[in-house]
């Protein structure tokens, strides 16, 4: 089965709680605990969304971002950063890279639903902004 | 300072012709640099010099310091022997000094326009090198102004990380069980149960190590001295980590008759969860931990013993430092280099001291010592 959502989160419990917010909604998740593992398997399977950290322990998260932009078909993938790390930097360099958006933890299981719903619909609705992109 | 520099010169004849100022903040640099533009100033026919010899400690060309012309009587090395015929016909050195009196520098000029350098001359370039040398101290000073403030912005991102982690599980656990608990399976529930107690200990535990930073930022920490049994102590905290990790398998060997040691047992106790923790975490997979409690004259010591990865041996200092993370730590391993340093601050303070040593074949050894209750006159040895 193809995944909708690449999970990249090396806390093991900060991970299990996106997999509660998501999967009770239909989302099916696959999960990568460092940016190595998310490139195996990216390369496998382009999703739809990506839940990003930024704090990972073998690269910072943002480069995940960049290389999916650079892939084809890269620019259609909703990248959403979910970290801890809330330096204004951080974001900057988040968004920089390529995320559509920075969600700062902690958020509430609901919201980050919403907030992963919304922008998959957008992408969906909007895909001019996905051409203008390019 | 117009004068056109031609391209077959040495740049460094070409700095003498021109009479420019030499300045160079980095100390150890300048010294090289300053003991071969001596050594060519030793081939001048004229000058004046009022730097003292141990500003040039690798120069071995004799020299006088009286002014007049100095001949080379020494071979030099190579990169240090006079340029001969360069057409340096006088010159003017003086010292750079910081303000606490350390050499820094030197400002060399060459070939006066008009006849030689003059004790006047010596005076006006003293007083410019007062002014230089105040102006690079302020230089210095705002470059480790801005470092402070680049290490406390890093600081504080580092620390909001550490804190916002655990509250993610905690505030996401506690809404996902209250909004939709009775949809999740009994397992489910339960895992975010644990999940969410587990998270609550980190935090306070983190709380308690931010507060020990706190502390020795401000001063040293305040330790209460209080007879402590330790071998009942390390059998307590065990068996409580113990819960922690259930992946780790803790054993404890304590030998018999210790006697106690003096420390604040709140604090020893912060150690030994710290030093336990670090080793389940790098290390829990690898095989069982022991923990050890031995008399060493006049100390007690812990030793938590692992066959994880161990350290890399440039790294068992700085294991202990503020921040640092191993660079073989596993994925799962959470944290920010700050319990090892809440460790040595903790230890240090009671008196005792911590370290970290590579095991054979494997693993690491990382362990503490306290002073024996009425050995205070022991050598710390």
């Amino acid at each position: 089965m193809t995944a909708d959502v690449l999970l990249v989160e090396d806390d093991e419990r900060n991970g299990t709680l996106i997999q509660l917010a998501l999967e009770p909604a239909g989302y099916v998740l696959s999960w990568a605990r460092t940016v190595a593992e998310a490139r195996r398997l990216l390369a496998e399977h382009l999703p739809k969304a990506i839940l990003l950290d930024l704090r990972l322990p073998d690269e910072p998260g943002h480069v995940v971002a960049r290389e999916v932009r650079a892939m084809p078909g890269g620019d259609r993938v909703l990248i959403l950063a979910v970290s801890a790390s809330v330096l204004e930097a951080n974001r900057r360099q988040a968004l920089e890279s390529g995320c559509d958006d920075f969600i700062e933890k902690p958020i509430s299981p609901r919201e980050l639903l919403a907030r992963v719903r919304a922008g998959m619909e957008e992408r969906v609705e909007a895909p001019g902004r996905v051409e203008e992109r390019a | 300072m117009t004068a056109p520099i031609s391209s077959e010169l040495d740049p460094r004849v070409a700095f003498l012709e021109l009479a420019r100022i030499i300045t160079l903040d980095d100390p150890d640099e300048a010294l090289v640099h300053a003991g071969r533009l001596a050594a060519q100033l030793t081939a001048a026919e004229h000058g004046r010099a009022v730097f003292d010899e141990d500003l040039f400690p690798d120069l071995t060309a004799p020299r006088r310091l009286d002014g007049t012309a100095l001949e080379t009587e020494a071979p030099l090395p190579p990169e240090l022997r006079p340029v001969g015929g360069m057409g340096v016909q006088s010159w003017l050195a003086v010292p750079l000094y910081e303000a606490d009196g350390r050499r820094i520098g030197l400002i060399a000029v060459a070939n006066r326009l008009d006849g030689d350098f003059t004790e006047r001359d010596e005076e006006v370039l003293s007083a410019f090198a007062v002014a230089v040398a105040a102006a690079l101290g302020r230089a210095r000073a705002v470059a480790s102004l801005q470092d402070a403030h680049l290490q406390r912005q890093a600081f504080f991102g580092v620390i909001s990380h550490e804190l916002r982690t655990p509250i993610t599980t905690i505030y996401g656990g506690s809404r996902v069980l209250r909004q939709s608990g009775s949809r999740l399976t009994h397992d489910a529930r339960q895992q975010l149960l644990d999940d969410v107690a587990e998270e609550a200990e980190r935090l306070y535990r983190l709380v308690e190590d931010l507060l020990v930073l706190s502390r020795t930022e401000r001063d040293a920490p305040v330790v209460a001295a209080e007879p402590i049994l330790l071998q009942h102590l390390v059998s307590r905290v065990v068996t409580a980590e113990q819960q922690h990790w259930p992946r780790a398998r803790l054993r404890v060997t304590t030998s018999p008759g210790l006697p106690p040691v003096m420390g604040d047992s709140t604090l020893v106790e912060q150690v030994l969860r710290n030093l336990l923790s670090n080793a389940a975490k790098y290390a829990g997979a690898a095989g069982p931990i022991e923990v050890v409690a031995a008399g060493n004259e006049g100390w007690v010591e812990v030793r938590v013993l692992d066959q994880g990865p161990g350290v890399e041996p440039d790294a068992l200092e700085r294991v202990f430092e503020l921040f640092y993370r191993g660079s073989e730590a596993p994925a799962h391993a959470q944290g920010a280099g700050i319990g090892l340093y809440a460790c040595r601050q903790l230890v240090e303070a009671m008196g005792g001291s911590v370290w970290a040593l590579p095991r054979t074949p494997v693993g690491a050894e990382f362990g503490f010592r306290l002073r024996a209750h009425g050995a205070e006159d022991e050598p710390a040895g």
